[in-house]
C-alpha cells in the first residue's frame, strides 16, 4: 500500500471506531446472517465492523477504498465460562470495554490503551506489530480477578 | 452444541470447502470476499475471506439458523517467490488431512509433503482455543498464519 493511502487509513482508523461499537453507534442491516453489524464512511472510505455472540463473540471489522476491502482486524473471546448467564454484569463489563477502546494514546492502536484503571475495573492490552500486520491480546480484571478475555489479529489485506 | 457432533460436522465441512481442490465458491456476502458453504441437514459451515497472499477471514457454524461456532484466521506468504501452486500442495495437503491428534480446526500437528512441512500448535479445545500455523520450504519459514475461535453464546 502506498504511503498516501497508508497515511489517509491511519486517520480513517482513528474515526471510524469511535463512531461504530466503542461510541455506540447505530447498528445496521447486516450482510451476514446472525451478526449484529456498525457501520461508518468517509469519502471513499468505508469501515464495517460485524460480530456475533454476546458472551463470547467474534467479529471482524473492514476497511474498504473505493470498494476494494484493504484493511481488516479480527477480535474475539469474551466473558470468562464463569461468568456466563450473568448479562448485567456482562453488560458493565462491556460498557468499561467500550471506555477502553475509546481512549486513545498511539498513532495506531486497534483496541485500547496499554492499561487504564477506574474503580474496581482494569483493562490491559498487549499488541505486537503494526497498521500492516499486528496480533495481541486485551483483558479485564475486575476487582483484580481476569473476567473477559479478547485476542486479536489483522492488517493490511493482499 | 454436542461437541462431538460440531467436531464431526468440522470435519466434513473443512473438507469439502477451502480445502477441496473442487469446492465451487458461494455468492459472495461481502464486497470483495471470497465465500464458501457447506450445509448438511440443520447445520450451515460459511467461510469468508479476503486477500490471496496476506489473506483474512472468518468461519461460522450455525445451527438453526443461529451462528454457534466461530473461527477467525489470518494468514501471511511470506516470500514472494512461492507461487500458489506450492501452497495449495502443502497448505491444503495438510487442511486435507484425517487425523486425531488435534482438534479439527486446522490440520494436524505435523505434515510433510516433498520438501514442505507444515506443523500446527493449538491450545484450548472447540469451545475457546488459539494457534499457529506455519510452513517451512527446505526448512526456511514460507507462510505462517494465526488462528482463534471458539462457542458463540
Amino acid at each position: 500500500m502506498e504511503e498516501n493511502l497508508l497515511n489517509q487509513l491511519h486517520k480513517f482508523l482513528q474515526e471510524a471506531p469511535k463512531a461504530t461499537y466503542a461510541g455506540d453507534g447505530a447498528e445496521v442491516e447486516p450482510w451476514r446472517k446472525g451478526f449484529k453489524e456498525l457501520e461508518y464512511k468517509d469519502g471513499d472510505w468505508y469501515y464495517r465492523d460485524s460480530y456475533t455472540g454476546f458472551f463470547q463473540s467474534w467479529g471482524q471489522e473492514v476497511i474498504w477504498f473505493k470498494d476494494k476491502p484493504v484493511w481488516t482486524a479480527l477480535y474475539g473471546g469474551g466473558m470468562i465460562e464463569k461468568f456466563h448467564g450473568d448479562k448485567d454484569f456482562a453488560k458493565q463489563t462491556f460498557t468499561f470495554l467500550k471506555k477502553a477502546l475509546r481512549q486513545k494514546e498511539s498513532d495506531f492502536q486497534p483496541r485500547g490503551p496499554k492499561k487504564l484503571t477506574e474503580d474496581d475495573w482494569e483493562y490491559e492490552c498487549e499488541m505486537e506489530g503494526d497498521i500492516k500486520s499486528f496480533e495481541g491480546n486485551e483483558k479485564i480484571l475486575h476487582k483484580g480477578e481476569v473476567v473477559f478475555t479478547h485476542d486479536f489479529i489483522g492488517g493490511i489485506v493482499i | 452444541m454436542d461437541i462431538e457432533k460440531l467436531s464431526a460436522f468440522l470435519k466434513r465441512a473443512k473438507k469439502n470447502t477451502y480445502a477441496s481442490e473442487v469446492a465451487v465458491k458461494v455468492t459472495s456476502q461481502r464486497p470483495g470476499s471470497r465465500d464458501y458453504e457447506y450445509i448438511e441437514g440443520d447445520l450451515i459451515y460459511h467461510d469468508t475471506y479476503f486477500g490471496g497472499t496476506q489473506f483474512i477471514g472468518e468461519e461460522i457454524v450455525y445451527e438453526n439458523g443461529k451462528p454457534t461456532w466461530g473461527m477467525n484466521y489470518n494468514g501471511y506468504v511470506l516470500d514472494n517467490t512461492v507461487t500458489e501452486a506450492e501452497i495449495d500442495k502443502s497448505l491444503r495437503g495438510a487442511l486435507k488431512q484425517d487425523y486425531e491428534d488435534v482438534i479439527p480446526v486446522r490440520g494436524p500437528r505435523k505434515f510433510s509433503v516433498d520438501n514442505y512441512e507444515y506443523t500446527n500448535k493449538v491450545s484450548g479445545d472447540l469451545m475457546r482455543f488459539e494457534g499457529r500455523e506455519e510452513i517451512t520450504k527446505d526448512n526456511r519459514a514460507i507462510y505462517y498464519a494465526l488462528f482463534h475461535g471458539g462457542i458463540i453464546k
